[in-house]
């Protein structure tokens, strides 16, 4: 490995262009992009309109000063593609037609960003290619009356490639997969089968999926198969099935079942359309892909639908592997809080606990100090005093302000317990997002806070007692929407602790866990701008120096910026994290697998176990079909590391599908972050006087 | 779960002085036939006599309860272990494992540490007498460094040069927590100001930068408010350096100092009931820093327990070699440990128990070592039945200053063992030979006899 040159900004602008292309197909691939582009020269008239638009598109975009990532990802793009490469299958290419180009291709752009805007504000939805479908519509319409256009540029779609003598439904398939691009021929459609195979399995299967769903329902109704497949506006059955099945939805059984519903559904849709539009003379082009996709992800999200894509990637796969590792990785509960204590506590009862822990108040803690054998108590456990948790601090487990106390409960014998006020002395704290916290039983007259006042995580509240309904000095802890005491609970979980010797950023231990907080977090090791410099080994042998800069992406999200790849990482809750990495980077790939995740509390020996992203162990082709099989059939499961941390050195053992096995080790530093990391065969260090 | 069903069976009074008859009684007796199932009969025969015996479940009993009883009450605790107390490898390895730091106060405690594979930043380094290249190597590998008076401070200072960055240092503070004596002569005085001018110094200068305090009261200190008052002065000193030299504290080193159940000679009650427990210093201690910190910005606690966490863990097997009639019509035995293996004689009477029951009627005796010195007594004034020659001592508590302060003066120092958790026993020092202690020797050749 050597340090690549830096990118001319050429060559970025070149990977926009063809990242276009490749959206059409919901991919975010330039090498996909770029063989769309060949195989669209098979028309140069129609490959150039398309150029012509999105280089006007983009170029105008470029001029306003729209930002990189909104550029690049191509998704903005491809509106303006979609319309060139329709205005192209139209008119040949003069001056006229370059003109009405031009202006079809700035208004698609206009068009792209504000539904864009309103689609995610209001529906938080995609726009899918409905500029396009307006924009060429409001072509054909106008277009009528450009005589003058019509006269020099219209010409017949010239069929320049033979026509194979294959199966109507192969020819019917192909054709309609090429459509997609204005090119209804066989030839360019098998191109493009093979580009989807290659690039990703899971697409290409689902193109099949919904063609054959589609135009066999089709067939059945009009009781021509033959019919059915001639007809190229199923094309919308090849996008619905892969829009539905792979992109807005993570690729799943489940999903595939949703993409052949939606595909089914959409049979009449794309019938219907086609006899009311054409009677304006209007192409039925995306319609009935947009309508449906657009209603299924909307209803979808309404129901909460567990698979819908958090992230939409470079293609299904990607998102797969995303989806899975983030899905185990981040547990979604918005709410969590720390422990409101120090030191190792025993949960006594849990989540839907047997005793009080039911209905309303289901999500609710009991906590207990016990010895080594799981006792409270010392001696006959008689008097209160004989309690280990009894007169121990309560810590305020959130920032936020205190809107409710008791304090003058009289702590109850062993064996006594206050039904009358169950709730005990208490606090009530209101945090800085809305939800409350209420804390109970506390000893009487140990209250350090009182209402009105604001307080810290960590902050002293009072101690431990035993007032109200409790059978023993323990601290009860619950989530609730409003202040009163004993309000309706809400979900939540517990932030930056172990649980035993293993570490959790969030969780939601259960019964007899011993759970330890890790004490609060110093800043985060990596700030913005900063540049890291490491110098790289294989086996040893010097491999050159690189560099990292922390970067941050317009959504906020810090990342390392190796030019070759960015990995994502962030803050949570205490703990330092890599989200994911994109782009293809061995240095960055080995400081992820080193280091997935890092509580940021001082904590001297801990284990953890964590999922990785298959895109950090196997080559492209190859983690395509492991996630089409893990897609399908729920297998292979993604490679998983065991991370135990001891002063001061994090070391991994790491193990996933095929056998692929090997060790970790990171070095790291409160101040620097790490020194040095090694993954397999590489070593990389940080150089020592680096500019931060 | 259900335990394992044992035999009922009577045991004959073997409880200390402390019974339902009072002291002084005559047929009260103490009595150890094992130490963690291991017999002291079968210890001896295997390891010789004297021996020190170790419980390795002691040392991490004594150490989770130290500090469980500090975590609970305060979440940035961290324990160093006072290497001068017992730096035997083995006794310092388990306090490591235990999660412990190290606690040194010269190169050689500083090397050992190193030795056993902690790094500079798991080190805190105290002690009136760091030479200069000490403490270079210290802060080069991030020791936590404790400042001991104004010339170690100009030392300091032409590290910080050297190395060419600002060094953070501690502050050893002396101060009056109410406790004779006052150890004053260690670190910088608080009430006199000479404290508050060593850091305006360090600020002016701009070299180093506190951001720790250190205090360490003193030893066997049986009373905890003298650290509740110890831990409020260093605090509101802490409050003055922030607000006036801007320097934040890390850390806040309360040293050790907290007593063993070991009996100092004239206590009149036994120290189960004269001492308050490891709890009680740890309330006082947290319920102070409680009132004077904000929750963001805790220090660090660190605590130099030594002699709590150890003492109570170590034995010393002894075995009666004769006896005899004093002048004064008192029993003497001569055992074969005296005062060059129990430094601690000078100030603890001892717990002794008999290896076995001894029938007959207890009697003042005095225990004498080994040694052709008139100082080299044990205890001078045990009640004890009458023993036979062979018969085995064993006394505790003896882990405390006894191992790091031993001589080697007329024998040979004998066996260590630990009795692990597991039910073996290691050696973990081999009793000395007479190579051992002329290896360091040089015999000039004229002086050879042949
Ligand atoms: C600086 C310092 N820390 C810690 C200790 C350990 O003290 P103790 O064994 O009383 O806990 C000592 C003992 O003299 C000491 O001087």
């Amino acid at each position: 490995m050597s340090a690549p040159g830096p990118q001319t900004a050429l060559i970025s602008h070149f990977k926009v262009l063809l990242n276009s292309f490749s959206r059409v197909y919901f991919l975010g691939k330039p090498w996909v992009g770029a063989i769309f582009l060949l195989l669209s020269l098979a028309n140069p008239h129609l490959a150039i309109s398309g150029l012509l638009a999105v280089v006007a598109g983009y170029g105008f975009a470029y001029l306003m000063g729209m930002g990189k990532e909104f550029l690049e990802s191509g998704v903005y793009t491809y509106n303006t593609l979609l319309v060139g490469l329709g205005v192209g299958s139209i008119y040949r290419l003069t001056p006229l037609s370059v003109l009405i180009l031009l202006m079809a291709g700035l208004l698609t752009l206009a068009i792209t960003l504000a539904l864009s805007r309103v689609f995610y504000a209001y529906l938080a939805l995609p726009i899918l290619s409905l500029p396009f479908v307006v924009v060429i519509g409001a072509v054909s319409l106008a277009s009528g009356k450009y005589s003058n256009l019509y006269v020099s540029s219209l010409y017949p779609a010239a069929n320049l490639l033979p026509n194979p003598d294959w199966p109507a439904w192969a020819t019917g398939y192909f054709k309609c997969l090429a459509a997609i691009f204005f090119l209804p021929h066989p030839y360019v459609g098998l191109g493009i089968a093979l580009v989807l195979l290659a690039a990703s399995p899971i697409l290409f299967g689902l193109s099949l999926t919904g063609y054959f769903t589609g135009s066999l329902i089709s067939g059945l109704m009009t009781g021509s198969f033959q019919q059915s497949f001639l007809n190229l506006n199923h094309f919308n059955f090849i996008l619905i099935g892969m829009a539905l099945g792979g992109v807005f939805l993570v690729p799943s059984r489940v999903s595939l079942v949703v993409s052949l519903v939606g595909v089914s559904c959409s049979v009449l849709l794309v019938d219907a359309v086609q006899v009311f539009w054409s009677a304006y003379g209007l192409p039925v082009l995306t319609l009935p892909f947009n309508l449906v996709a657009l209603t299924f992800v909307y209803a979808l999200g309404a129901l909460k639908f567990p698979q819908i894509s958090r992230r939409i990637l470079g293609s299904p796969e990607e998102s797969l592997d995303f989806h899975r590792s983030v899905a185990l990785r981040f547990d979604p509960c918005p709410i969590g809080i720390n422990l409101p204590f120090s030191g190792a506590w025993t949960v006594w009862q849990g989540f839907e606990g047997p005793w009080t822990h039911q209905g309303n108040w289901r999500h609710a803690y009991d906590f207990i100090l016990a010895d080594g054998k799981g006792q409270s108590f010392t001696g006959p456990g008689k008097r209160l005093e004989d309690y280990l948790a009894y007169k121990k601090p309560v810590l305020s487990p959130i920032a936020g302000q205190v809107v409710k106390t008791v304090d003058n409960l009289p702590d109850q014998e062993i064996g006594q317990t206050d039904s009358r006020n169950n709730w005990g002395n208490l606090v009530v704290i209101r945090s800085n997002f809305g939800y409350h916290v209420e804390i109970s039983h506390l000893a009487k007259e140990s209250l350090k806070v009182k209402e009105g006042d604001w307080v810290e995580r960590g902050s002293l509240l009072g101690l431990c007692g035993n007032s109200g309904y409790s059978p023993q000095p323990h601290i009860h802890l619950q989530v609730q929407a409003g202040p009163d005491p004993g309000s309706a609970t809400l979900d939540f979980r517990l932030t930056s602790y172990l649980s035993g010797q293993t570490y959790f950023t969030l969780g939601q231990p259960g019964k007899d866990e011993v759970l330890t907080p890790l004490s609060q977090a110093g800043p985060e090791p990596f700030v913005l701008d900063q540049e890291i410099e490491l110098e790289c080994f294989h086996q040893g042998t010097p491999k050159g120096t690189r560099n990292l800069v922390v970067r941050m992406d317009p959504e906020g999200t810090l990342y390392f910026d190796s030019t070759t790849g960015k990995l994502y990482f962030g803050r949570v809750h205490d703990g330092h994290c890599h989200y994911s990495l994109q782009g293809q980077d061995k240095l960055l790939s080995s400081l992820f697998l080193a280091l997935p995740r890092l509580p940021l509390g001082g904590c001297n020996d801990y284990v953890y176990e964590e999922r990785l992203p298959l895109n950090l162990l196997y080559p492209g082709w190859l983690r395509r079909w492991l996630l089409l099989g893990s897609a399908l059939f729920d297998l292979p499961q993604s490679p998983r590391g065991v991370y135990r941390y001891k002063r001061g050195v994090l070391t991994g053992k790491i193990s996933g599908p095929l056998g692929r096995e090997f060790n970790t080790e990171i070095h790291l530093d409160s101040v620097v972050g790490f020194t040095k990391f090694q993954v397999g065969d590489w070593t990389f260090e940080r150089k020592q006087h680096e500019k931060t | 779960m259900k335990e394992p069903y044992q035999k009922p069976s009577v045991r004959k009074l073997a409880q200390g002085s402390h019974n339902k008859y009072g002291s002084g009684n005559y047929y009260g007796r103490k009595v150890r036939t094992e130490i963690d199932g291991q017999t002291i009969a079968g210890l001896v025969e295997r390891f010789g006599s004297p021996l020190f015996v170790y419980s390795e479940r002691q040392i991490k009993e004594k150490l989770k309860e130290l500090k469980t009883a500090l975590t609970v009450r305060y979440p940035k605790v961290e324990l160093a272990w006072s290497y001068k107390t017992n730096y035997l490898q083995a006794i310092c390895a388990l306090m490591h494992q235990g999660g412990s730091l190290a606690e040194v106060v010269s190169q050689m405690e500083y090397d050992k540490a190193l030795g056993l594979g902690l790094k500079g930043k798991e080190i805190i380094f105290n002690g009136p007498y760091k030479p200069m290249d000490a403490l270079e190597t210290a802060f080069a590998q991030g020791a936590i460094v404790n400042l001991d008076h104004q010339d170690e401070l100009s030392d300091c200072e032409q590290v910080a040069t050297q190395l060419g960055r600002k060094l953070k240092v501690g502050l050893r503070l002396n101060l009056d927590a109410g406790i004779y004596p006052q150890w004053s002569r260690f670190g910088f005085n608080l009430e006199s100001g000479q404290a508050w001018e060593a850091a305006k110094r360090i600020k002016a200068k701009g070299l180093l930068e506190v951001n720790g305090l250190h205090c360490h009261i003193g030893t066997y200190i049986m009373e905890p408010e003298a650290y509740g008052t110890a831990t409020r002065k260093l605090l509101e000193f802490a409050a003055k350096l922030e607000a006036e030299l801007g320097y934040k504290l890390d850390y806040l080193d309360l040293g050790g100092g907290f007593p063993s159940l070991s009996r100092l000679k004239g206590a009149v009650l036994p120290p189960e009931v004269s001492l308050p427990n490891l709890e009680s210093y740890a309330e006082t201690i947290t319920s102070t820093m409680y009132r004077y910190l904000k929750p963001q910005s805790l220090p660090t606690l660190y605590l130099e327990t030594g002699r709590a966490l150890i003492d109570e863990a170590g034995y010393l097997i002894t075995t009666l070699h004769a006896s005899k009639r004093l002048l004064d019509g008192r029993k003497a035995y001569i055992a074969d440990a005296g005062i060059n293996l129990l430094y601690s004689a000078f100030w603890y009477r001892y717990n002794i128990e008999i290896e076995k029951e001894v029938t007959g009627v207890n009697e003042p005796s005095v225990i004498y070592g080994p040694l052709c010195m008139n100082i080299d007594v044990v205890d001078e004034g045990v009640l004890l039945p009458s023993l036979s020659r062979g018969t085995r001592l064993v006394l505790s508590p003896v882990g405390a200053y006894n191992q790091t302060q031993s001589m080697q003066f007329i024998g040979y120092r004998p066996n260590v063992v630990l009795v692990r958790e597991n039910g073996t026993v290691d050696v973990i020092r081999e009793k000395e030979t007479l190579s051992d202690m002329e290896s360091r020797e040089c015999l000039p050749p004229d002086l050879k006899l042949h």
